[in-house]
């Protein structure tokens, strides 16, 4: 069940700056996304996550700095472009009714597809892959509004893939799930990363999820980013009372050593 | 509402002063009659042969018939009754909705009327010879009549009498009723001066609010103003308009304006279509202080005597004069 | 899954019933038969042969392309504002039309130089000019939201509607023109109206009819469509066109009716989804048939009274909305 996208690319951004409404809403946010990994965004509400995601993926123009796949600026490229480099997953909850899951999957196609949107034999494989990947073939005729949270992120994610690219975005995927299903959707995750070398980064609320899950974490406070690296080198109890003005505790996971957070001094 | 709209725009039309100029038709008899001698004028005005006749419409198009029209159809109220009133009512074979008058107008087959369309499939299958229009129809829908290769003829709206008088000449000469038309107008004039000989002579002219329409705001009911004919004929009956103080032939006057005039008499004339009856205003709130309703000297007034442009005006204005004078007139 | 066919056999068969029971029904009796020799052309006389190719035939065209035009336009707007009960005189040309036509009609000086085309080409420039203006009204930089393209819309539509109705009070000749025009459109009948309608329509809805993929995208909202690659400035702009320039064309000539470009849409979408690709086409032939068949129904309920066709599509409204409600009821 290989699928690789026709190249490996790892995403850099390069002191992003960007404003929403004249406020100021990303400070230079510096960081890199290497092919093969999960990189996990984690930070308060309002630190600038899905600024981050909307400035990479094009739709929030930034006022200086660089976005570059594979070192190549992309930073104003066109959407009919930028799409085949890089796709965004959102949150559950904005899929269009009465779309089956394939026709919604097969969207994910449309930087492809050309303007009358007509699928030909590769489109169809693509889309067929995707919905493999994700778990979600057997779901292909149901209408997306009868699925429930989990798979209509599964889906969402299955339309990410089917755009071929090789960096995917994801905003606060785990929402709207439970325990189970936040589980398996990250789990789902990394393999994708690993064994299709996706660089992926992934915007979560939940700090224990994102130690477990992801190879890497950046911790952005305030539009700014605080800590880049493994889960131990980031998770620590003085950056997390920084950034989120709470003490914390962390501890060990008894198995794995990774840390583990709650609140409370 | 198809009602009362008609009825609106009828003012409208009668009050129009007239876009065209005044019809001057010119006769034309192009051959003189031989055996005159010995042939016997009939009913129907004696043919000559070779008679075209050539005429300029309200419009000021030309239009040509090769004789005295024989298959009519009328479009407007009040072509139909002059076609009836010049005795010209056996050469109709069609007649709008809203042509009521004579009664034996209504049986003859109705073509719709102008809202939205007329329904010209019928009339073509009259096989008319002539249309006879008034300003009631829009200029588009003339020429989808002519379209079809159908001979149409615009009556402008009359301003004053003389206008009226014109018209009726026009028409006798569309169907060959000249004598009719002359018999008709000495009759109109002669019974115009009875009422006006003794009109003129008085020194007090009561004041009449004639309503038009108060279904959209019992406050500010529409009323004709100044110039209209309408107007005029209230001035012939011995009468003052209470809007002759307005703007424009169609306009609304205000209760508080009335309460100040307190008109001498109310005239109905949304009684026909509208259904209004003095009991009715009565009841509307603050027309009770208005002295012609404590007196009772608010009256139903059929509205087509005095907006359809035809001989039936000098109805309504014998009508108007009896209503306002009856010492005057019995 | 329905056959991908079936909806379009079905339409299909609806228009061509349609299309027949037009041409065979009027105030004179035409047997069928007749029609069919007639239109095959042999004999008839010379009545029958106007009235049907002179009068129903050319009647019926124009009938067909405005009910296509406001079904297909209806089905534009409502996947470009994601809104399902956007029609197609959401921004404003219905009112744009009937306040520069019956400007036309009080001026005089443009039928001196168009003849009898002044007032539906008045009509056609005014729904357009009103769509613009509400464009450039809502427009924000390099980007218009269809929320603030509502807004305008509505702003538009009540100031030219006020205009309209002031024009109407002031210019007392032109009131009865006016009054015909609102209730009926043009009354220009036989060939003109389909000829002078016909690229107009023809060329919005074949624009529209390839712009089913980017509608279908775009109903993620503007920011997941452009992540997806898609161009949502030109599709947006292209769509608006397009789906205007039809409805200018149809309002040009048969007035203001009301409820086909609304209803058409939103029922097809519930029967068969709403993927553009299909819904679009699906719609430009419902539309055609139903004003064909309420067409039909307007002038032989009354006959020989002719009713407004915007009468009949509005009274066969109101039991659809009911419809709507009870069904929107049931499912909660």
């Amino acid at each position: 069940m290989l699928y690789k996208p026709n190249f490996s690319a790892s995403l850099k951004v390069q002191a992003l700056c960007a404003a929403y409404n004249g406020q100021r809403v990303l400070n230079k946010v510096t960081l890199s996304v290497p092919a093969g990994q999960v990189t996990a965004l984690i930070g308060p509400n309002g630190a600038g996550k899905t600024s981050l995601i909307r400035a990479v993926s094009g739709t929030l123009p930034p006022e200086s700095g660089q976005v570059l796949i594979n070192d190549q600026d992309v930073t104003n490229l066109p959407p009919e472009q930028r799409s085949c480099l890089l796709a965004v997953a959102p949150q559950a909850g904005y899929l269009p009714s009465g779309f089956s899951v394939y026709q919604t999957v097969m969207m994910g196609r449309t930087p492809y597809l050309g303007w009358l949107g007509f699928p030909g034999p590769g489109d169809h494989a693509k889309t067929q892959r995707a919905l493999e990947l994700t778990e979600t073939l057997s779901l292909a005729r149901r209408r997306v509004e009868t699925l429930s949270g989990g798979e209509q992120q599964r889906v969402l994610l299955a339309r990410a893939l089917a755009q071929d690219t090789p960096v995917l975005l994801l905003d606060e995927p785990t929402t709207y799930l439970d325990l189970h299903h936040q589980a398996a959707f990250l789990q789902l995750l990394r393999r994708l990363a690993q064994q299709n070398d996706l660089a992926i980064l992934a915007a979560l609320h939940d700090l224990n999820l994102a130690s477990l899950y992801a190879d890497r974490i950046a911790l952005l406070a305030q539009g700014e980013l605080q800590a880049l690296g493994s889960p131990t080198q980031t998770l620590t109890v003085e950056n997390l009372r920084r950034a989120y003005a709470l003490p914390v505790r962390v501890f060990p996971h008894p198995e794995n050593g990774l840390p583990l957070v709650l609140p409370g001094e | 509402m198809h009602r009362k709209l008609f009825q609106l725009t009828l003012i409208f039309s009668l009050l129009l002063a007239a876009c065209a100029p005044a019809v001057t038709p010119t006769p034309q008899p192009t051959a003189v009659p031989t055996l005159a001698a010995t042939q016997v004028p009939t009913q129907a005005a004696l043919q000559p042969a070779e008679s075209t006749l050539q005429m300029t419409d309200g419009l000021g198009r030309q239009v040509t018939l090769p004789g005295p029209a024989q298959k009519i159809v009328s479009i407007a109220p009040s072509n139909t009754e002059i076609l009836f009133a010049l005795g010209a009512g056996s050469q109709m074979i069609g007649r709008d909705t809203y042509s009521d008058y004579p009664a034996e107008a209504q049986s003859l087959p109705d073509i719709g009327s102008g809202y939205p369309s007329y329904d010209v499939e019928a009339i073509l299958a009259l096989q008319p010879d002539l249309i006879l229009a008034s300003p009631l129809t829009a200029v588009e829908q003339i020429q989808a009549l002519e379209d079809q290769k159908l001979t149409v003829y615009v009556l402008p709206n009359p301003k004053t009498f003389d206008d009226l008088y014109a018209n009726l000449n026009s028409v006798a000469q569309l169907t060959g009723r000249e004598p009719e038309a002359a018999a008709l107008i000495e009759n109109l004039q002669t019974r115009i001066q009875t009422v006006t000989e003794k009109t003129a002579a008085l020194t007090e002219k009561p004041l009449v609010f004639y309503e038009l329409d108060a279904s959209q705001d019992a406050n500010a009911p529409w009323t004709t103003g100044p110039g209209t004919f309408m107007d005029m004929l209230l001035g012939m009956a011995g009468a003052q308009n209470a809007g002759s103080a307005l703007q424009g032939d169609w306009a609304q006057i205000s209760l508080e304006e009335l309460l100040k005039q307190q008109p001498a008499f109310i005239l109905l004339g949304d009684s026909l279509y509208g259904g209004v009856t003095p009991e009715a205003v009565a009841a509307r709130p603050g027309w009770e202080a208005l002295s012609a309703v404590k007196q009772g000297r608010v009256f139903p007034f059929d509205d087509n005597t005095v907006s359809r442009p035809g001989p039936r005006l000098v109805d309504g204005l014998e009508t108007l004069a009896k209503l306002l004078h009856p010492d005057l007139f019995q | 899954m329905k056959s991908s066919a079936l909806p379009f056999v079905w339409l299909g068969l609806l228009l061509v019933f349609s299309l027949t029971i037009s041409v065979a029904v009027g105030s004179v009796a035409l047997p069928l038969p007749q029609i069919g020799r007639l239109l095959l052309g042999q004999g008839g006389d010379e009545m029958t042969r106007v009235i049907v190719f002179g009068l129903r035939l050319p009647h019926a065209l124009l009938m067909l392309l405005t009910g296509a035009a406001l079904a297909g336009s209806g089905a534009a707007y409502q996947g470009l504002f994601r809104n399902p009960l956007a029609d197609p005189y959401l921004l404003g040309a219905a009112s744009g039309a009937g306040l520069t036509a019956i400007l036309a009609m009080s001026l005089g000086w443009p039928q001196t130089f168009l003849g009898y085309l002044a007032v539906p080409a008045a009509a056609f420039f005014g729904a357009l000019g009103t769509v613009l203006l509400v464009y450039s009204l809502a427009r924000e930089r390099q980007s218009v939201s269809p929320g603030a393209l509502i807004l305008a819309g509505v702003a538009v539509s009540s100031l030219a509607s006020a205009l309209t109705s002031y024009l109407m009070l002031r210019s007392d000749e032109e009131m009865r023109r006016a009054l015909a025009w609102l209730m009926g459109g043009s009354s220009l009948s036989g060939w003109l109206p389909v000829w002078a309608a016909l690229p107009y329509i023809a060329l919005g809805l074949l624009a529209l009819l390839v712009s089913g993929h980017a509608l279908n995208v775009l109903q993620s909202g503007e920011e997941q469509a452009r992540q997806m690659g898609l161009n949502a400035e030109r599709a947006k702009n292209l769509i608006l066109v397009a789906a205007s320039l039809s409805v200018a064309a149809a309002v040009a000539f048969s007035g203001i009716i009301g409820f086909v470009g609304l209803i058409v849409p939103h029922a097809l979408r519930l029967l068969w989804g709403p993927d553009y690709r299909r819904l679009l086409p699906l719609s430009v032939l419902g539309g055609a048939s139903l004003l064909l068949l309420a067409d039909t129904l307007a002038r032989v309920v009354l006959a020989p009274q002719v009713l407004p066709v915007g009468i009949v599509t509005a009274l066969a409204g109101a039991p659809f909305f009911l419809w709507l409600l009870r069904r929107s009821r049931e499912q909660e």
